[in-house]
C-alpha cells in the first residue's frame, strides 16, 4: 500500500545540513496498523509528512498504490490527499469558525461532484462512527479535548481514505480519553480494513497495533 | 463550497472587528470618492437627460471676424443663416435660443429666473420628460404665443404642490405655462438645458437678426470639423465680407470635450482614479496579509485535506470580494448621503434649492460604478496576499509559519 524506497530528507541551511530522514526503506501493507516511535527529533513527523506527500523527500521513491509519487504537481498531490489519505494531528487543528458538521465536511469540499446534501449525509454518518453525532452544531471551543480528536477522526475518515496518518493523536489526551481515541482507530482499522500509520511516543499505545517501527536519528532501528 | 466560504468570510470579518471596520471604511469611502468623480464626469461629458445627444453636438456661441480692414467684428448669424446650414448633408437639426432673464414675484419678493427662447427643435434634439402639459410647437412660435414651460423645481418653489398647467408666471408681461420638465442635475450646462424656464424664442425682446447661439446637431461626432469649415465657408459667403481680403473667422464654442479641455480632464481623472483605488488598495493588501497570515493553520488544514493552492487562492479572493461588496454597499449609501449634501451646496443659492427636490448624484450608473469598483477593489486587494498566502507549505501553515 505504502512503499517508502531509500527515501532521504535533509533540510540545509546556509551553514548546517540536518538529516532528517536517511535512505529510509519502508513497505506498509493494506490494512495494516503500523506505529511509528522514537525521540523527539528523530525524524517520526518527517516520515509522516513524507507518507502524507505534505512534504517531498530529498531523495527516494515514495509509492502510494503502487504508483511513484515523484515529481507531481500540486494540484495532482492536492487530489491524492484528498482521495486517498485522512489526517489525525496531535493538536486536532479544527476550524474555530465552523461548526463540527462544517469541519467534518472540509475534505469534501474538494471533492468533484459531491452535493451539499450528500456531504451533510456523509459527514452526519462520520460522526455518528465517532460517537459524535449529537454536536453537530457545536464549535470547537465547545468541546472536550477528547469530542475534538474524534471529530478530527470523523473529518479523517469522512472521505472513506485508504490510508490513516496519524500524528501523536493521544498526545494532548488524558489516558481515558486517549483509549476511547485509539479504540476507535482500532475499530477502524478492524471493521473498514483502513490502513493507518500512527506517530506515537506512548509505548502502550503503540504496543495495541500490528507493527511497530522504531525510528532513531533518521535511521529505521528494527 | 461558496456557502462555506461565504460563512468563513462573514465569521472572520466579525472575530477581527477592528480590521473589518477599518477595512469597510476605507473601502465604502474610497468607493463613494471613485462613484462621485465618475458620475461627475459622467454628468460633465456624457449623454444624459435632457442633452442626450452631446457627444454629436457643437455648441455654437458665435462667430467673430477679423481682417487687415475690419480690425474685430462679430458676425450677425440670424434665421438665414441657419436655414442655409440646415442643408449641410452632416446636419442633423440646429435648435436657435437666446438666455436671458425673467422676473417673477413670490410673497413680495423678486426673483429672478433664469430663461432660454427656443424654437422647437429643442424638443427634438434634447429630450426632456414631461410631468404635466406638452411643449410649445412651431404654430405656437410662429402666432407668437406667450408659453412657458418650466422645471419641476420651479414649478413647486414657485406654485407649490398641485399642476401649474395655465397658471403664470413673470411680471407685467406674463407667460402661461404649458409644461412641466423633470429636473435634471445640471454640473455642466452648454446650452438651453441651464434654463428654468423655456419659452418660444419668436417672443424675445431681443432681434433675432443679431448673432444667436444655437445648438447643431451632427450626424456623427466625426462630422463636427466639417461642419466648422462649412460655417467657416458660409461665413466667409456673407455679402459684406466677401471681399475682405485675409479674413479670418473665429467660432466660439464647441463640443464639450473642446470647451472642457477633455483630453486633460480624463488624463488628471484617470490618474486621481488611480490613486483613489490603488492607495487604499495597497493599503489594503498589507491588512489582508496580516489577516490571511493569522489564518495560517486553516491554510494548512486545507491543504492537507485536498485544498490546491489555486483553490485556497480562489477562497480568499472570495472572502476579499464579499466584504469589498459588503464595502460597496456602504459607498453606496455613504455616496448617496455625501451625494445629495453636494447638490444642495452646488444649487445653495438658487431658488429651488428650498424645496430640495433635486435628483442627488446617485444614479443606476454610480451604482454601476460603485458595484464595478468594488469589485475592482476587492481583486486588486485580494489577489496578491490569497496567491501568497495559499502557496505556504502546508506543514509551515500547520505550525503556524508565515508565507516566505
Amino acid at each position: 500500500m505504502i512503499k517508502l524506497i531509500n527515501v532521504e530528507k535533509i533540510y540545509r541551511t546556509s551553514s548546517i545540513e540536518t538529516v532528517a530522514l536517511n535512505k529510509v526503506n519502508i513497505n506498509i501493507q493494506k490494512g495494516e496498523f503500523v506505529s511509528v516511535m522514537g525521540p523527539s527529533g528523530c525524524g517520526k513527523s518527517t516520515l509522516l509528512n513524507i507518507i502524507g506527500l505534505l512534504d517531498e523527500p530529498t531523495s527516494g521513491t515514495i509509492e502510494i498504490a503502487d504508483t511513484p509519487i515523484t515529481g507531481y504537481a500540486d494540484k495532482k498531490l492536492a487530489y491524492l490527499r484528498n482521495e486517498k489519505l485522512g489526517f489525525i494531528f496531535q493538536s486536532y487543528h479544527l476550524i474555530s469558525d465552523l461548526s463540527v458538521l462544517d469541519n467534518v465536511e472540509i475534505p469534501l469540499l474538494y471533492r468533484k461532484g459531491v452535493s451539499g446534501s450528500v456531504r451533510r449525509k456523509l459527514a452526519l454518518e462520520a460522526l455518528e462512527k465517532v460517537g459524535l453525532n449529537s454536536r453537530t452544531k457545536h464549535f470547537p471551543n465547545q468541546l472536550s479535548g477528547g469530542q475534538r480528536q474524534r471529530v478530527a477522526i470523523a473529518r479523517a475518515i469522512v472521505g472513506n481514505p485508504e490510508v490513516l496518518l496519524a500524528d501523536e493523536p493521544t498526545g494532548n489526551l488524558d489516558s481515558v480519553m486517549g483509549e476511547e481515541i485509539m479504540n476507535i482507530m482500532l475499530n477502524l482499522n478492524k471493521t473498514e480494513g483502513t490502513t493507518i500509520v500512527m506517530v506515537t511516543h506512548d509505548e502502550y499505545m503503540a504496543g495495541k497495533t500490528e507493527r511497530l517501527i522504531r525510528f532513531f536519528d533518521g535511521r529505521q532501528v528494527n | 463550497m461558496l456557502r462555506n466560504y461565504i460563512k468563513i468570510a462573514f465569521k472572520v470579518m466579525l472575530r477581527q472587528k477592528f480590521f473589518t471596520g477599518v477595512s469597510l471604511f476605507g473601502i465604502s469611502f474610497t468607493i463613494m470618492i471613485f462613484s462621485i468623480t465618475t458620475v461627475i464626469f459622467d454628468l460633465g461629458y456624457g449623454d444624459n437627460a435632457p442633452a442626450v445627444n452631446r457627444s454629436r453636438t457643437l455648441y455654437l456661441d458665435g462667430i467673430s471676424m477679423e481682417s487687415p480692414t475690419v480690425p474685430y467684428a462679430r458676425v450677425n448669424i440670424g434665421d438665414d443663416f441657419y436655414k442655409k446650414l440646415r442643408d449641410s448633408r452632416d446636419v442633423e437639426n440646429i435648435c436657435i435660443y437666446k438666455a436671458g432673464n425673467i422676473r417673477s414675484f413670490k410673497n413680495g419678493k423678486v426673483i429672478i429666473f433664469n430663461v432660454s427662447y427656443t424654437d422647437e427643435e429643442l424638443w427634438h434634439i434634447y429630450n426632456y420628460t414631461f410631468l404635466e402639459g406638452r411643449p410649445y410647437n412651431k404654430r405656437d412660435i410662429i402666432t407668437g404665443k406667450r408659453y412657458a414651460v418650466i422645471s419641476e423645481s420651479t414649478k413647486k418653489y414657485y406654485f407649490g404642490n398641485g399642476s401649474a398647467i395655465g397658471k403664470y408666471i413673470g411680471d407685467e408681461k406674463k407667460f402661461q405655462i404649458i409644461g412641466v420638465v423633470k429636473n435634471k442635475v445640471i454640473l455642466y450646462a452648454n446650452g438651453p438645458e441651464v434654463a428654468n424656464i423655456l419659452i418660444p424664442y419668436s417672443i424675445s425682446t431681443t432681434s433675432y437678426a443679431s448673432s444667436n447661439p444655437a445648438i447643431i446637431l451632427a450626424k456623427s461626432n466625426k462630422v463636427i470639423p466639417d461642419i466648422k469649415d462649412e460655417l467657416v465657408r458660409m461665413t466667409k459667403r456673407i455679402d459684406q465680407y466677401k471681399s475682405l481680403k485675409d479674413i479670418r473667422i473665429r467660432l466660439s464654442g464647441g463640443t464639450v470635450f473642446e470647451m472642457r479641455d477633455f483630453g486633460y480632464a480624463i488624463l488628471g481623472l484617470s490618474i486621481f482614479l488611480f490613486f483613489i483605488v490603488v492607495i487604499p488598495a495597497l493599503n489594503l493588501i498589507g491588512l489582508n496579509v496580516n489577516r490571511i497570515s493569522e489564518r495560517s493553520s486553516e491554510i494548512g488544514i486545507r491543504k492537507a485535506f485536498g485544498a490546491s493552492s489555486s483553490v485556497l487562492a480562489g477562497q480568499f479572493i472570495i472572502e476579499n470580494i464579499i466584504i469589498t461588496f459588503i464595502g460597496g454597499i456602504l459607498g453606496v449609501i455613504l455616496t448617496f448621503v455625501v451625494s445629495s449634501a453636494l447638490v444642495r451646496m452646488i444649487f445653495y443659492n438658487s431658488p429651488e434649492s428650498a424645496d430640495g427636490v433635486y435628483s442627488a448624484l446617485i444614479s443606476w450608473k454610480s451604482v454601476l460604478y460603485s458595484i464595478l469598483s468594488a469589485l475592482f477593489f476587492g481583486l486588486v486587494s485580494g489577489v496578491i496576499p490569497a496567491w501568497r498566502m495559499s502557496r505556504l507549505h502546508a506543514i509551515k501553515a500547520l505550525k503556524g509559519g508565515s508565507a516566505s
